[in-house]
């Protein structure tokens, strides 16, 4: 068995640290035999950037997954805002204020920006749900107005997405998140296949995140994203949490040799 | 790199409604004075406004990257049943066709989307099993409609068409306005992520099999109206009719891409086509009689020189004989020209 390395945690600002958005205890997740995450503890604080970092197939995914409703934890508790809650739905995740942007970003190929925005939350006259008149015009208007607020520049509204380059994309995945006004955007490798000024451009985005008060969990494989925008890191090895620390108390090699499963002291 | 795609898509989409342009041009101007009527439109409407009705529900299904086999036959079933109920209620047994279908494309939905098998496997099952019922019910024989009457009236021109236009509108209103329109298209380009997203899947795929099957029926209904009767091997390989229609119109097989309008356009190419050439053909055979009528007046030289005796004009006299004689039977138009030849 590996040792678990719990190192001081040392939060951002004391302000901060008052009240987390959410707060997950002992959460485990199995697929049959496979024990992909076991009794991870993590609190997560508004406007603070943690990143969540490990190997492929520490359980960074699985994490994610299970505090967005795609999975349903095997095990564990997760209070929002103090209060507990069981999110069983990406729905119920996103009524919460909890919006992912996942690494393949899902926004529909074959939709607009536009659709892509509102999707499953379309403005709408009439009926209540299916049946619900798009709004298509007022849609549009607050797209561009989204938009022009982020500073994110795309061809036309009116294309597919599709069409879109990484970073086009990224950015329109990312506007979705802040705009329905999220309280904890979760980030998965967003730099990912990015060239380097549309990765500013995100790391930029994700700073302007946290300075509006929005909890972030930010993924990364990238070292020198993890020292440019986190305040705070968390560890992931093998499916357990290997060490939480205050991303200034420690410097790149000491990062690394972490995710690799080794102590601090051992870098 | 996007205006390359544009320009593929632009191509798929719009090459059905160029199509129906050169056909129309083209059957214009081999046969206009056949062709070229406003007689001759309204039947190729009305020939063509069960298909759309079918490629309509189709459309829906294959949007979301789909297929229903089951179309031909829902369309025998609800046809043979609406007859049999019009004997006992009487015309009104025509509204019942939607409801039939519907909810024989609701026993498609729930096995597909609860039983997680493939829609071509399920509605290759129902394609059988309605035809099966079909034909135990029908005893294997047609069952007639009164022949006067408002089932029947339905099948007059142009109620048809008007029923097709309604339904366009609708349909087409109801994919590009509303959220089940979007999600069907959100399904068919990314059923994964649609899922990631939240969006009720399992119901949008619910209604769109549900749908198929109601305008599979109500299209039934409409056939049954025009033939006269509730046959059990009507609608025999109509699926792929309107899958045909369905893509001919530029919607993409794989799901996400399409539209109504294109749905009714590629309707109109195949109906044009088939209505063209028959026109053609009838057209070849009147010109061949008016060929042998000029033959005719050759034909006492060909008497004599037995060289000019081409098969050609064997066939032409052949022909302009069988017109007089049907001509003389007939009693109608006496004609001087048609008159009975010297020679024979």
């Amino acid at each position: 068995m590996e040792t678990i390395i719990q190192t001081q945690q040392t939060g951002p600002t004391p302000t901060l640290r008052a009240n987390p958005f959410l707060e997950v205890r002992g959460l485990c997740k199995q697929f049959g035999s496979i024990q992909a995450l076991s009794d991870v503890d993590l609190d997560i604080y508004p406007g603070e950037v943690l990143g969540l970092l490990g190997d492929n197939g520490a359980g960074k995914s699985t994490f994610i997954k299970s505090i967005s409703g795609v999975y349903i934890p095997t095990a564990g508790t997760i209070r929002c805002e103090g209060r507990p809650v069981s999110i069983s739905s990406p729905r119920v995740a996103r009524s919460l204020g909890i919006e992912t942007v996942f690494q393949d970003l899902a926004l529909i190929p074959n939709l607009d920006a536009a659709a892509n925005l509102f999707i499953g939350r379309e403005l709408g006259w009439g009926f209540k749900g299916l049946l619900s008149v798009m709004r298509q015009r007022a849609m549009a208007e607050d797209v561009k107005k989204t938009l022009e607020r982020l500073d994110i520049h795309i061809p036309s509204l009116r294309h597919d997405v599709e069409g879109f380059s990484g970073g086009q994309r990224q950015a329109i995945a990312i506007a979705r998140a802040i705009r329905w006004q999220a309280k904890l955007v979760i980030l998965d490798e967003p730099t990912a296949a990015l060239s380097v000024p549309e990765q500013r451009k995100v790391l930029s985005l994700t700073r302007q995140l946290a300075s509006q008060g929005v909890a972030v969990i930010y993924i990364t494989h990238n070292i020198l994203d993890v020292i440019a925008v986190t305040d705070r890191l968390a560890i992931l090895h093998r499916g357990r949490k290997a060490a939480e620390i205050a991303t200034k108390d420690c410097n790149e090699h000491e990062i690394v040799s972490l995710i690799m499963g080794k102590s601090k002291a051992a870098a | 790199m996007s205006s390359r795609i544009k320009a593929s898509d632009l191509m798929g989409r719009y090459i059905a409604y160029a199509a129906l342009l050169v056909l129309i041009a083209f059957f214009g101007a081999m046969a206009p004075s056949l062709f070229l009527t406003g007689g001759n439109f309204e039947v190729i409407l009305q020939n063509s406004a069960v298909q759309c009705v079918v490629a309509i529900g189709m459309t829906f299904v294959i949007l979301i990257g789909s297929i229903d086999l089951s179309v031909g036959s829902t369309m025998a079933l609800v046809g043979t049943l609406s007859a049999m109920a019009s004997v006992e209620i009487g015309g009104g047994a025509f509204f019942l066709t939607p409801f039939i279908g519907a909810a024989i494309g609701l026993v498609n939905a729930v096995v597909f989307v609860y039983g997680r098998i493939p829609s071509f496997v399920v509605t290759l099952g129902m394609l059988s099993v309605a035809r099966g019922l079909t034909l135990i019910i029908s005893n294997g024989t047609p069952v007639p409609i009164p022949f006067v009457g408002l089932f029947s009236s339905i099948g007059i021109p142009p109620i048809p068409i008007f029923i097709v236009v309604g339904l366009a509108l609708v349909a087409s209103f109801v994919l590009t306005r509303t959220t089940f329109g979007r999600y069907t298209f959100a399904i068919g380009g990314d059923e994964d992520k649609a899922n990631v997203l939240g969006l009720p899947v399992k119901q949008v795929k619910i209604i769109v099999f549900t749908l198929s099957g109601a305008l599979a029926g109500l299209g039934g209904g409409i056939l049954t109206a025009q033939i006269g009767s509730g046959s059990p091997t009507m609608g025999t390989g109509f699926e792929l009719t309107a899958i045909s229609a369905v893509v001919i119109g530029g919607t993409s097989l794989t799901g996400g891409r399409g539209s109504i309008l294109g749905t009714i356009v590629g309707s109109l190419v195949m109906s044009t086509l088939a209505n063209g050439l028959i026109i053609l053909d009838s057209w070849r055979l009147h010109r061949c009689a008016d060929c042998a009528d000029r033959h005719r007046a050759g034909r006492s030289r060909a008497a004599v020189d037995p060289a000019r005796q081409d098969p050609h004009h064997e066939i032409a006299t052949a022909l302009l004989e069988t017109r007089t004689r049907r001509i003389q039977h007939g009693n109608d138009h006496p004609d001087p020209a048609d008159g009975p030849d010297p020679d024979t």
